[in-house]
């Protein structure tokens, strides 16, 4: 009996594991771009270290982008956005943890414009967000993820000094985009 | 009875696998496998590439051109009453440096430029060249940066006469030239706290009499931020092989000979980045910028009242596609093709 029951706890083990892991679609190389227009200039960076999961069973989504990973086209730059604005040290990463609130089927192929309501982190600090997104689903599996949302500084506690107020708009324009394939690894 | 306990026991375990998978969320192992993967270096160790008057474990930019302007005022209190008749040293300009450095590539720039001079030559041309082999990473696993600098000074005065007691004498062409190679190791220890040491070897083409050509020297460098573009610098220079000094003579603090030789350089300073500019404040015993002048030739003594004010201004011009060079945005080309490109779609 003893032989029984360690086989076939083990076995649940396995399925539990594997159900469970069934159902997360994810990317480590997703792109995230964001973009600064004021009249004076125009500051962009982008990143393809982006690191977003999506549960199609418990419509969870989660994403995390390595702030230091940024690139920008001018070093010096990127080194200011790390050390005096974003402080990156201290907050490597801009997060989401957030939630579909669409009903949708995830086997069934076509665009779906979704809602994800959640915890949008940057800079350290959390703000309640509800952001549009557009997911693809091809051949029964969700594939790409595509959003576009703005992000005010003076809500994440980012601060710009008066002498470089004209150069850096308020509101930060991002655009991400998501390739996702099925997570296998567990 | 067993078997009903079996799967139990089972039902159980399944709900408590299910738990732990959901609350070790799939993306905490992404981020730990991407962290694996990458080496996270550490940025900026120092604001610019030279600290007060030694050079940092800081590169010029890829593709970049640092320029920069430094100034060293005269002794602020030296000889009585010298500092009332030349407004505490205002009046005098012991040593300016005018530099230009580019990075050729992330790891490899190369410098040159040219200072006044205050020690035994004036009328300093340079050229430097400045490695960095090794990188800082934020786990420690590369516990420090390095970088190598070489340097050549060529002092372009004029001749005086034939007397070996004056190197400026120049009995052959190349005595007009001095070598420094130096390294820097740093570490930045915490956001706030940097720690640099920088061993070097002077060489001088010709010397007095009673010196050596040759001199190792010893630099130690620091940096502490006060505010996130604000930061209190400090450094000191000590020239190792100097013939006939003796180990008290490293210590004038203690000691208070007046004139009695040369003395290590310690400097303190303030620094502000306003993005893109640099501004240094500082107060310094040495009078020469470059490390082929102070660091054999200081004769100033901090007890004495033999330091100066002094300040440094560098700016940062980035090259390359698209970018304009003085004010670092995006030319108007590049806008208005974008521009176009929207209209497109």
């Amino acid at each position: 009996m003893n032989y029984h029951y360690i086989v076939f706890s083990f076995l649940t083990l396995l399925i539990a594991h594997t159900t469970f892991a069934q159902n997360v679609y994810y990317t480590q190389k997703g792109k995230v771009h964001f973009f600064s227009k004021t009249p004076l200039e125009d500051i962009e960076a982008t990143t393809n270290k982006g690191i977003g999961t999506l549960n199609t069973a418990t419509k969870k989504v989660q994403a995390k982008i390595p702030i230091q990973s940024f690139e920008f086209r001018q070093k010096l730059m990127q080194e200011h956005f790390n050390e005096n604005y974003m402080e990156s040290d201290k907050y490597p990463y801009g997060s989401l943890d957030a939630t579909i609130m669409e009903e949708i089927d995830f086997t069934k192929d076509g665009n779906y414009e979704i809602t994800l309501k959640g915890i949008l982190e940057i800079h350290g600090v959390k703000q309640p967000r509800e952001l549009k997104c557009r997911l693809t689903i091809q051949s029964g599996e969700p594939v790409r993820a595509v959003s576009s949302f703005d992000v005010k500084l003076a809500d994440h506690k980012i601060k710009i000094p008066r002498a470089v107020i004209l150069n850096i708009a308020e509101v930060i324009k991002v655009d991400v985009d998501f390739e996702l394939s099925r997570y296998t690894k567990n | 009875m067993n078997s009903l306990y079996t799967i139990g026991i089972s039902l159980i375990l399944f709900f408590a696998a299910a738990i732990t998978v959901k609350a070790q969320d799939v993306i905490d192992d992404l981020v730990k496998e991407q962290k694996k993967g990458t080496k996270e270096y550490v940025f900026a160790t120092f604001k610019s590439t030279r600290l007060i008057h030694g050079h940092t474990v800081e590169m010029t930019k890829k593709n970049a051109l640092d320029f920069r302007i430094a100034h060293r005022f005269g002794n602020i209190a030296s000889s009585p009453n010298d500092h009332i008749h030349n407004m505490f040293g205002f009046d005098q300009a012991t040593d300016i440096l005018f530099s230009f450095d580019y990075g050729i590539l992330q790891d490899l720039s190369v410098g040159a430029g040219r200072a006044k001079g205050n020690g035994a030559l004036n009328e300093l041309w340079y050229g430097n060249i400045k490695y960095r082999p090794l990188k800082q990473t934020t786990d420690f696993r590369h516990p420090m940066t390095i970088t190598l600098l070489a340097q050549t000074a060529i002092s372009s005065q004029r001749r005086q006469n034939n007397s070996p007691e004056l190197i400026a004498s120049f009995p052959k062409w190349y005595h007009r030239m001095s070598y420094v190679v130096q390294a820097q190791l740093a570490v930045k220890a915490t956001s706030w706290l940097s720690i640099q040491l920088s061993p070097g070897f002077l060489w001088r083409n010709l010397v007095t009499p009673d010196d050596k050509n040759g001199l190792f020297t010893l630099g130690l460098l620091s940096r502490a931020k006060v505010s996130k573009r604000s930061a209190i610098v400090f450094e000191y220079f000590l020239p190792i092989t100097r013939e006939g000094a003796t180990y008290r003579e490293y210590f004038p603090m203690l000691r208070g000979v007046k004139d009695a030789g040369y003395y290590p350089g310690i400097h303190i300073g303030y620094e502000i980045e306003t993005g893109g500019h640099v501004f240094q404040i500082n107060l310094t015993n040495t009078a020469g910028l470059l490390e082929n002048d102070f660091l054999a030739y200081n004769p100033h003594n901090w007890a004495q009242g033999q330091f100066r004010l002094g300040f440094t201004i560098a700016r940062t011009f980035q090259f390359g596609k698209d970018i304009n060079p003085w004010t670092g945005r995006y030319t108007r080309k590049k806008l208005l093709r974008d521009m176009q490109a929207k209209k497109g779609e």
